[in-house]
């Protein structure tokens, strides 16, 4: 079943460059992609822009048959809150906030109910490993920490799409297997899991490898671009 | 059980930022506040002597040559009153009369108080007034029609609806004038006479600022008691002077032109504030705009120093699912709370302050600033709707491009 099916997507730019170029792909759901490419070339942007945080320059992007082109922001905000979770490749922890609170924060957009929060949190923080760290504030947080608090948050609200840029970039090895195995076992559970990364481990995990060069999108071993 | 809410800390300021805004608030709001509830106050009372105040719109007319001595024949008086504008022309001893009188009811000792008898008939009613058992046509003729608030001789309030159908018994001290006066003991009295008027209705004081026991009562009965004051040394039935109530205060000019073109004096009995009013509800009203400028300015720098400061947060929110108006209702939370208890300070403000001047009832000030002390949160109404009006437009604009790209790509761009 298709989670997401991105048709001719173009995004430039103001300044020229061309991050997405005629990109057209669907992704589905109970499968984990991989994409690689070099830095620049497009895997941020491309994964933003499945994210609805960035509006192409042309082509379309259906989330479960839904043309995000034609939502208000608030729709956008509504269908990012209950079907996507994200993880940046900046942390984006809010530094107010402990751990548990930057987890918390995505279920007050959310259905949970208000005295399941902070059991769900402490599931996915200890899920991740962080269990004694969750009164902690991410200045108290090494790299590595602040990442898997940001994935613990990207799960909190049970999304059906996760994606995530660069989730393991600060984790030693050990680390980031662990994160591999929690993010597949969501693949296999039903949800579509996208992860963009630098490291080759994540082959032995994703059904689907692809790789981004110059804003283009390839399978690996079978070219995918459509675009001119 | 853990108790979490970090949206309440998310977006929130430090104390000393915070506090800041708080005082900017306040000191504007004040400003603000200050000159709306003035430009009430003075366009209520500039209504009131434009609308209301029928000395606005009365001319004293005397003869122009031997205006001392000239008395007014009939014709005279038929070929003034023909000219147009005119409600009422009358001699000028039927204008006021100032004397003491009591309210004679069934329920209470007579209470005395200081009156000015006014002359009055249906076509210059000045407000709105409440009946019993009586129609217009004869409330004036058959008695007196008095203030719904009135004060007695020790300053006390009286509340009057009640008193419809009491006696006003007016107390006429005839004054000796050939006897000697000493300074600082009361005028020497031939006698004392009594008139009985039925009360007939109350008006509301509320729109007649500066008006204290002033009563009602027909222009003939005004002429009774004066001459009754005046024994012995009333004019009979000659008429030295009289007065014309003009319809509009527009029209008082017109009427005092053509007036001395009939060779006529003319003389305006109040003479109106208008051009001073005008200037001041200008200034104030130019304050007022230039407050709420300054209030805009300063708080489009606040909202977007907000923005920078907390513009990573909230870009998270957003990416994590929260609408903008869920973003933006906590930022405002602090601003809506703090226009609400401005509002309700100044009605408490008001409420106290009102309560204690009532107690002051025996100055005139009390009395008067107690019916325009309620400007102030009608002031304070509007000025809360300018502002955050002036919030929401400016917060819109700030937030316009901020919400078009909630993360910013730096590794790419």
């Amino acid at each position: 079943m298709t989670a997401i099916s991105v048709k001719d997507a173009y995004l430039e730019y103001a300044g020229g460059t061309v991050a997405v170029d005629h990109v057209s792909y669907e992704l589905e759901f109970g499968k984990m992609y991989g994409i690689m490419g070099e830095s620049g070339a497009g895997k941020t942007s491309f994964i933003h822009a499945l994210a609805t945080l960035l509006p192409l320059s042309s082509g379309e992007i259906f989330i479960e048959n839904t043309r995000i082109s034609q939502l208000d922001p608030v729709h956008v905000a509504r269908l990012r809150r209950d079907m996507i979770g994200i993880v940046l490749q900046s942390h984006y922890l809010s530094p107010k906030l402990t751990a548990i609170e930057n987890v918390v924060l995505p279920m007050l957009a959310g259905n949970t109910k208000r005295i399941d929060r902070p059991q769900r949190a402490e599931e996915l923080l200890s899920l991740v490993g962080l269990s004694e760290r969750m009164k902690s504030f991410p200045e108290e947080m090494s790299g590595g920490e602040q990442q898997r608090a940001c994935i613990a948050r990207a799960l909190v609200n049970d999304p059906r799409i996760i994606l995530a840029d660069e989730p393991t970039g600060n984790l030693d090895n050990n680390n980031q297997q662990k994160v591999f195995r929690i993010l597949k076992k969501f693949a296999e559970k039903g949800r579509c899991v996208v992860i963009i990364s630098h490291a080759k481990e994540i082959a032995n995990y994703a059904d689907v490898m692809l790789t981004m060069q110059h804003g283009r999108l390839k399978e690996v071993g079978m070219n995918v671009e459509t675009g001119s | 059980m853990l108790k979490l809410d970090p949206k309440k800390r998310i977006l929130s300021d430090k104390k000393r930022i915070r506090h800041l805004t708080s005082a900017f608030f306040m000191v504007m709001f004040l400003l603000e506040v200050t000159c709306v509830a003035l430009l009430i106050t003075f366009a209520t009372v500039n209504t009131y002597y434009e609308k209301y105040a029928r000395g606005m719109r009365t001319l004293t007319i005397h003869k122009q040559d031997n205006a001392e001595n000239h008395v007014f024949s009939e014709v005279e008086q038929k070929d003034i009153a023909s000219i147009q504008h005119l409600t009422k022309l009358y001699p000028v001893d039927q204008r006021t009369a100032f004397e003491a009188a009591y309210i004679v009811s069934d329920d209470k000792a007579d209470v005395e108080l200081e009156a000015s008898f006014i002359g009055m008939d249906k076509n210059n009613l000045p407000n709105k007034f409440h009946f019993k058992d009586s129609s217009l046509e004869n409330v004036i003729s058959e008695g007196a029609i008095i203030p719904d608030v009135l004060l007695d001789s020790q300053g006390t309030r009286i509340a009057t609806r009640h008193l419809v159908g009491s006696t006003l018994r007016v107390s006429i001290d005839q004054i000796d004038f050939d006897a000697e006066i000493v300074p600082g003991e009361p005028a020497p009295r031939i006698g004392t006479e009594y008139v009985d008027l039925t009360v007939l209705g109350v008006y509301r004081t509320s729109f007649n600022p500066g008006s204290i026991n002033e009563i009602y009562v027909s222009f003939e009965n005004v002429g009774m008691i004066n001459k009754i004051m005046w024994h012995g040394y009333d004019q009979g039935d000659r008429i030295y002077a009289i007065d014309v109530i003009v319809d509009d205060i527009a029209n008082v000019d017109t009427v005092a032109e053509k007036l001395e073109k009939m060779g006529y004096q003319t003389d305006p009995v109040s003479v109106v504030m208008g051009t001073f009013i005008y200037v001041i509800s200008i200034v104030l009203g130019l304050l007022t705009v230039l407050f709420l400028v300054i209030f805009a300015v300063i708080m489009h720098s606040i909202q977007k120093n907000m923005m920078a400061r907390n513009g990573d947060d909230m870009r998270l929110m957003l990416t994590l699912g929260f609408a903008p108006h869920e973003i933006l209702k906590e930022s405002l939370a602090l601003i809506i709370r703090q226009a609400i208890s401005c509002f309700a300070v100044s009605v408490l403000v008001c409420i106290i302050a009102s309560a204690l001047l009532s107690r002051d009832v025996s100055s005139d000030v009390g009395f008067i600033c107690g019916r325009m002390l309620w400007n102030i949160p009608l002031g304070a109404a509007l000025t809360l709707i300018g502002e955050l009006t002036v919030i929401s437009c400016s917060l819109r604009s700030n937030l316009k491009e901020f919400f078009k790209n909630p993360i910013i790509i730096e590794e790419e761009k």
